[in-house]
């Protein structure tokens, strides 16, 4: 259980405002182990969602590495990128982000279409759908669950094909705490079951789940501890 | 097949900005509307111009006496085409048939005429007459005062109303002389009856209007005995094929020329093929013309598209970079959002299609020169104007599915 599944090494981003140059994320250098469950604390700002992105190759870093089971991401193309966040990252944003114009199960399956994993079966659909208690829910639009409802979707819409890695952003921020207890424990079962999770959150109680934690302050991480 | 399913996005998207659409479809229906009644008729209008002069004779070289196309500065012939400027011409390789005309004059009915032409039997031939009833005129003289004829359509159906095969009938010859009228009774006795046919564009005479006789049946009418002293009025000549009629078009203008005849001063020369290339030439010269205003109709319809794929791409920004962050690749974004602006088109265009269609029939209706739209005609508009509404369409949709395609999806997802 020890493999590690991601690395990041001397990994740099710098975003250009006109002619103000902000650095994001400085130096930053990590290990990330199959079935961890990382919490990516510290305030607004801080860099969270910029190290998440690059984890999840929603973009690249201005310098530096990212290696994926020790393939270096930011030397692919687009093609190969786009297999990579389809197959083994599933991503789980704070707005849920879900299709208006598809139903949920149509929302869940829309990940399939980019994979060219064998073996899926639409049943699965159904399933996850259990997992996350929304089964009776399937075909409703998204506007019509709530936040809460609509995370959960998001959540089965990550999973759909069975990717290695989750990488959820502040994934409660706009839920009640009732709901993020639901999400968390949702979670947690999934780490369980041998998910990589990464988690950013600047709400200290969500950090009782995981088993690591890394605290980012201004760009660099300021230190980090594991229970 | 799987990855067929995206599209579900584009075509689900569709419904959600219901009005807007709506003007991108409408913008679409109008292309297709518009286009169809400006090109339809004109498409009509030369396919019919074409078809009735191909079906005005078989390969016909006409060889007219004078110069009748130049009226306004008439210089009189000095060598007049005769019958036995007929012969020499019959001898050409590739003629397949040769008539003389001598319009002999007219009869009068009312405010109608029908001209008294003097001919051979090949002028059936040439002349792709159609007989309703009876037989057409031989090559010899009867030699008699009771001339056989054959009556144009109009003559037998209109100015001598139930008149009959094997009937005679006695009617009043108008010949001029010069400037004064000199009048004839004639008995004739009719043989045959000829179909109607369409009268050619822009020659005067219709050929529904005569009566035909054999010419050497008129000359002896006339007393005329010195057959090449009478100037013919013109002669028909038939090629064997439609593509031989230039070759021999040059051959009779070689053979008048070493005859003593000066072209376009003596005779005057044109065929089938002439008459098909000066319409085609018009109506190009036309189109180029109808093209700007097609291009402005198609203009509108493209801008129309680019606009509202900009505004679809815009307000879905966040969508679009969710759908990268699961794994939608560039061209997956490229292909649905044109995928979207092309359903919205073929939307248009069938409706177009629909309403053109009925709109074409109901002006049918107020507009005779409309009449020439046939059906496939209709068909035939539409195969040249959809292909280019659907090209600008993928063309006008590309830039902002481009753009789309371009947004990275961590910027697209921060995009509020
Ligand atoms: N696309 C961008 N363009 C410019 N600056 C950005 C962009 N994304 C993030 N930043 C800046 O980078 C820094 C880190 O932002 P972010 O990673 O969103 O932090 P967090 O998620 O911890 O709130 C902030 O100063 C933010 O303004
Ligand atoms: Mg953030």
């Amino acid at each position: 259980m020890n493999e590690v599944i991601i690395q990041l090494e001397n990994v740099y981003k710098a975003y250009k405002i006109g002619n103000d140059t902000i650095l994001a994320l400085k130096n930053i250098n990590l290990l990330i182990k199959k079935a961890e469950f990382i919490s990516i604390v510290g305030p607004s700002g801080s860099g969270k969602t910029t190290l998440l992105n690059l984890i999840g190759a929603l973009d690249k870093p201005t310098k530096g590495k990212i290696l994926f089971n020790g393939i270096d991401l930011t030397q692919q193309n687009d093609k190969e990128i786009s297999k990579y966040r389809a197959e083994n990252v599933g991503f789980i944003f704070q707005t849920f982000n879900l299709i208006p114009s598809l139903n949920v199960w149509e929302n869940v399956k829309l990940p399939t279409y980019f994979s060219s994993k064998k073996g899926f079966k639409e049943d699965k659909i159904m399933e996850l759908l259990e997992l996350v208690g929304l089964k009776e829910r399937a075909f409703h639009k998204p506007l019509q669950l709530s936040g809460g409802e609509q995370q959960r979707v998001a959540i089965a819409r990550a999973l759909v094909n069975d990717p290695q890695i989750l990488i959820a952003d502040e994934p409660t921020g706009n839920l009640d705490s009732k709901n993020a207890e639901i999400i968390l424990d949702i979670f947690k079962n999934l780490n369980l079951s041998g998910k990589t999770i990464i988690l950013a959150t600047h709400n200290l109680k969500l950090v009782e789940y995981s088993n690591r934690i890394i605290h980012l302050y201004d760009g660099v991480i300021k230190d980090e501890f594991v229970r | 097949m799987n990855s067929l399913g995206k599209y579900k996005i584009s075509i689900s998207n569709i419904k959600r900005n219901k009005l807007r659409n709506s003007m991108v479809i409408l913008a679409f229906i109008l292309a297709v509307i518009l286009g169809s009644i400006i090109l339809g008729p004109v498409y009509g209008i030369q396919n019919y111009y074409v078809k009735t002069i191909n079906e005005a004779g078989f390969n016909v070289i006409a060889i007219f006496s004078g110069n009748i196309a130049s009226s306004n500065s008439y210089t009189l012939p000095t060598n007049f085409i005769n019958i036995s400027t007929m012969k020499y011409l019959e001898n050409i390789g590739g003629v397949y048939a040769i008539s003389p005309v001598f319009l002999a004059g007219y009869f009068s009915f009312g405010n109608s005429s029908a001209y008294f032409v003097g001919s051979n039997s090949q002028l059936k031939l040439i002349g792709s007459l159609e007989l309703y009833k009876g037989s057409f005129i031989k090559d010899n003289s009867t030699n008699s005062n009771l001339i056989n004829v054959d009556l144009g359509y109009n003559v037998w159906n209109k100015f001598l109303k139930g008149v009959d095969i094997n009937q005679t009938v006695s009617l009043s010859l108008i010949v001029q002389f010069g400037f004064s009228y000199k009048y004839l009774n004639v008995k004739l006795k009719v043989i045959g009856l000829l179909s109607e046919r369409p009268k050619i564009p822009s020659i005067n005479l219709d050929p529904n209007n005569v009566v035909i006789a054999n010419i050497f049946d008129i000359f002896y009418l006339f007393n005329i005995t010195n057959y090449n002293s009478i100037p013919l009025d013109a002669i028909f000549v038939s090629a064997s094929d439609f593509n031989s009629i230039d070759n021999l078009e040059n051959k009779i203008v070689q053979v008048l020329s070493d005859l003593g005849y000066k072209k376009n001063v003596d005779y005057m020369i044109v065929s089938q093929k002439d008459a098909i290339y000066y319409v085609n030439n018009i109506f190009n010269q036309f189109y180029r013309f109808l093209n700007i205003i097609w291009a402005a109709i198609l203009a509108i319809s493209s801008l129309s598209i680019l606009i509202v794929m900009f505004i679809t791409v815009r307000e879905r920004y966040r969508e679009i970079g969710t759908l990268r962050a699961i794994g939608a690749r560039k061209i997956d974004v490229v292909t649905m959002i044109l995928l979207e602006g092309l359903v919205l088109c073929i939307i248009g265009i069938i409706l177009g299609m629909f309403l053109g269609y009925i709109i074409i029939n109901l002006l049918k209706m107020y507009y005779t020169f409309m009449q020439t739209v046939d059906n496939s005609t209709i068909i035939y508009t539409f195969s040249i104007i959809v292909p280019e509404i659907i090209a600008s369409a993928i063309i006008f949709s590309l830039y902002p599915a481009y753009i789309a395609s371009k947004v990275p999806p961590s910027v697209a997802l921060r995009y509020e």
